[in-house]
């Protein structure tokens, strides 16, 4: 029978360097997993944050238009036709126009004459306000089958 | 034991077969939570881009006294709440004593919501809404209409034109945690909303208050019950200002108020009444359009006229003597009208009123308007009594917007034009833009200026003195309706009214003013024509249109 005998130091040797590469590789394996879980967790992490900014920004743009809206519309409210009569006549004690003027441009033909201030036709007087009340009184005592004017 | 397996494999097959959509769906409605995200309404504008109506966000303010340390915290938030909902603090403690959800306030400023969120009070919730708000006070009130508490348009434009102005709700689909509440980074998607797209009316905001104005110091003068105005652009239909009186007041508006349907309702639209003596113009376009009368045509006027067994008097019971078609627009004759019916005939005469449209909807978009009423020849019940009525006006019934679309037909050379109040919708998209729409022709434009002349004629000899605006040529008629009242009319009530259009050679303004049973005098020339002018003559200025005609 024959026994070979390896040298026992190339053996440990042989030995030892697999052991190494192996460790090696697990802690490389196990460093890279860590670096990129952390990567990953980081971006999870930015990106959650983002996510909450990106929100509270939505928000704060939502809201900045709202007021946008908002102060057009009391613009709008004091621009309202009635508030401004009203600052007219209270503060600048102005009142309404009744005369108009309209300008004639060169060459053309003449124009009638401006409306004058009172009515042209007055409102009736207290003899046509009789009257009115006279017709009105027949009409009410007679039938009223008659189509009125 | 094999029996039993198979069972089990049949029931796993059932489960996960064929009911597998019904089970994912109940699984998913378990996860996933959905919540709406209400649109801006749009705005409703004047033709000039101001705002008339206008959405803004506002917070309803909830307890919910469920809420984990909401019921011992009762005092806290009363006491916190109290100043910022400017109630007393003891108001609020008692109104939380409830066990069901109570809302404390509505209509919450932003700022003043910012506020109450900051405080983090327990069991307070904060929800938003939108809100009307209107810039210019009740201005057009009814014709805006107003919203329900749901949002949605019930009245006015709000409701015709409720698909544009509403947009499209979104909606943010979550993953829930078993209270129901989102959890925080888990799932989530939004379907974002579309707000909705923004009104712009032909309505001319100084018209619209200036004849609102002038139709209330009227209604107050005569006592009256209701009024119509509606000032319209004959060429195009375009509706500068249609005011109908009495309205509810927009901004403090009244959702239980049972009066709100009869305070929002468009009486111009919507109402129904017997035109009297201003139906004459029609009268006189149908007899002159069927060719059987010439503007040379005489008649002669004992006072009454007999028809069938009635007998039709002259509203003054006065003979008029040998009459022109210009004395019978100035004098308002009823024997002139019974004549001119009979010289066109019925077949012709009731072509022509259906041609004006008054036996249609006008305008489809408008939801409130409804068609006349009339009785056709083809009616069993139909006799000649009823074409001497319908001449001057009685036993038929028209809106105030027929009448006033009718008569812009005369003025507008002989074309119907269909009235209109939106010009543009503005969307996300582009703009919409409304174009005027000739409905059809009714009348020869010969016609239609043989008409103008006489109106002109009759107004410059008196028929209408209180309408008249110094330098400026009228064509307008009044009318003073009477109002059915069981088989007949009544004796005190009336309907005041005058529709003209100004000026008369090239009309820009039509304008139509109703007054309803005024109580001191009843004639639409006292009544009616007075609003006419100062309406007619303020517009004029305003749209610079300088004077024509003959100055009076």
């Amino acid at each position: 029978m024959a026994v070979i005998t390896y040298p026992r130091r190339r053996q440990t040797a042989a030995a030892g360097g697999v052991r190494l590469r192996t460790e090696g590789l697990l802690t490389f394996f196990i460093a890279s997993a860590a670096v990129l879980g952390l990567i990953s967790l980081t971006l999870a992490t930015l990106v959650t944050t983002q996510g909450y900014e990106v929100r509270r920004l939505q928000a704060e743009q939502a809201r900045w238009t709202e007021q946008t809206v908002r102060l057009a519309t009391e613009i709008s409210s004091l621009q309202s036709l009635e508030r401004v009569e009203g600052e007219a006549r209270s503060r600048l004690k102005l009142a309404e126009a009744r005369d108009r003027l309209f300008v004639n441009p060169a060459g053309a033909p003449a124009p009638p004459p401006p409306a004058p201030t009172a009515p042209a036709v007055p409102e009736p007087d207290l003899l046509q306000l009789f009257l009115d009340r006279l017709a009105w009184l027949r009409l009410l005592l007679q039938d009223a089958g008659a189509g009125l004017p | 034991m094999l029996g039993g397996l198979g069972l089990l494999a049949g029931r796993l097959v059932y489960l996960q077969v064929v009911e597998h959509s019904r089970f994912a769906d109940l699984a998913r409605s378990e996860q996933l939570g959905k919540r709406p995200i209400v649109p801006r309404r749009g705005a409703i504008l004047a033709a000039d881009g101001h705002p008339l109506a206008i959405s803004l966000q506002t917070y309803d303010v909830y307890f919910y006294p469920r809420y984990p340390g909401a019921a011992e915290a009762r005092a806290r938030i009363a006491a916190e709440l109290g100043p910022l909902l400017k109630r007393p603090a003891d108001e609020l403690q008692a109104w939380t004593s409830a066990e069901k959800p109570v809302l404390l306030a509505s209509g919450v400023q932003p700022e003043t919501a910012a506020k109450i969120a900051a405080a983090e009070l327990p069991g307070i919730v904060l929800d938003p809404k939108w809100r009307r708000h209107y810039p210019e006070g009740s201005l057009a009130g009814p014709v805006l209409g107003f919203i329900g508490r749901d949002g949605q348009g019930l009245s006015g434009v709000e409701a015709d034109y409720d698909a544009l102005l509403a947009g499209k709700t979104g909606w943010v689909y979550y993953e829930r945690d078993a209270s129901g509440e989102e959890i925080p980074l888990g799932f989530r998607q939004v379907d974002p909303p579309i707000d909705g797209a923004d009104v712009v009316l032909t309505l001319d905001r100084y018209i619209q208050r200036v004849a609102e104005a002038e139709l209330d110091k009227a209604l107050k003068a005569h006592r009256a019950d209701a009024g119509v105005v509606i000032v319209m652009d004959p060429g195009t239909g375009a509706l500068l200002a249609v005011v109908s009186r009495p309205a509810a007041d927009l901004t403090r508006l009244d959702l239980n108020d049972p009066n709100l349907q009869a305070l929002i309702r468009n009486r111009a639209f919507s109402d129904l009444y017997e035109p009297g003596s201003t139906f004459k113009i029609i009268t006189l376009a149908a007899a002159l359009e069927s060719g059987r009368v010439g503007t040379g045509e005489t008649y002669y006027c004992p006072g009454y006229v007999k028809v069938g067994p009635w007998t039709i008097w002259m509203w003054n019971y006065t003979a008029m003597g040998p009459s022109n078609l210009v004395d019978f627009i100035r004098y308002s004759c009823n024997v002139g009208a019974v004549h001119l019916a009979r010289r066109t005939g019925p077949a012709d005469f009731y072509r022509v009123v259906r041609d004006f449209g008054f036996t249609e909807r006008l305008n489809p978009e408008f939801r409130s308007e409804v068609g006349g009423e009339l009785k056709p020849p083809t009616d069993p019940t139909w006799s000649e009594v009823d074409l001497a009525t319908n001449a001057f006006g009685q036993a038929l019934s028209v809106t105030p917007l027929q009448l006033a679309a009718a008569v812009g037909a005369v003025a507008n050379g002989g074309l119907l034009m269909r009235p209109y109040l939106v010009k543009e919708v503005r969307t996300p998209d582009g703009i919409r833009r409304f174009e005027p729409t000739v409905v059809r022709r009714v009348i020869s434009q010969e016609t239609a200026r043989k008409v103008t002349d006489i109106l002109v004629e009759a107004v410059n000899k008196g028929s209408s003195p209180t309408a008249v605006i110094p330098g400026y040529k009228l064509a307008g008629k009044t009318g003073t309706a009477q109002v059915p009242e069981g088989s007949g009319y009544s004796r005190t009530k009336f309907i005041a009214s005058y529709i003209g259009y100004v000026p008369a050679d090239a009309p820009r303004l039509l304008i139509l003013v109703k007054i309803d049973n005024p109580k001191d005098v009843p004639w639409g020339t006292t009544v009616a024509a007075p609003v006419f002018r100062e309406v007619a003559s303020k517009a004029l200025a305003y749209y610079g249109i300088p004077p024509t005609g003959k100055p009076r």
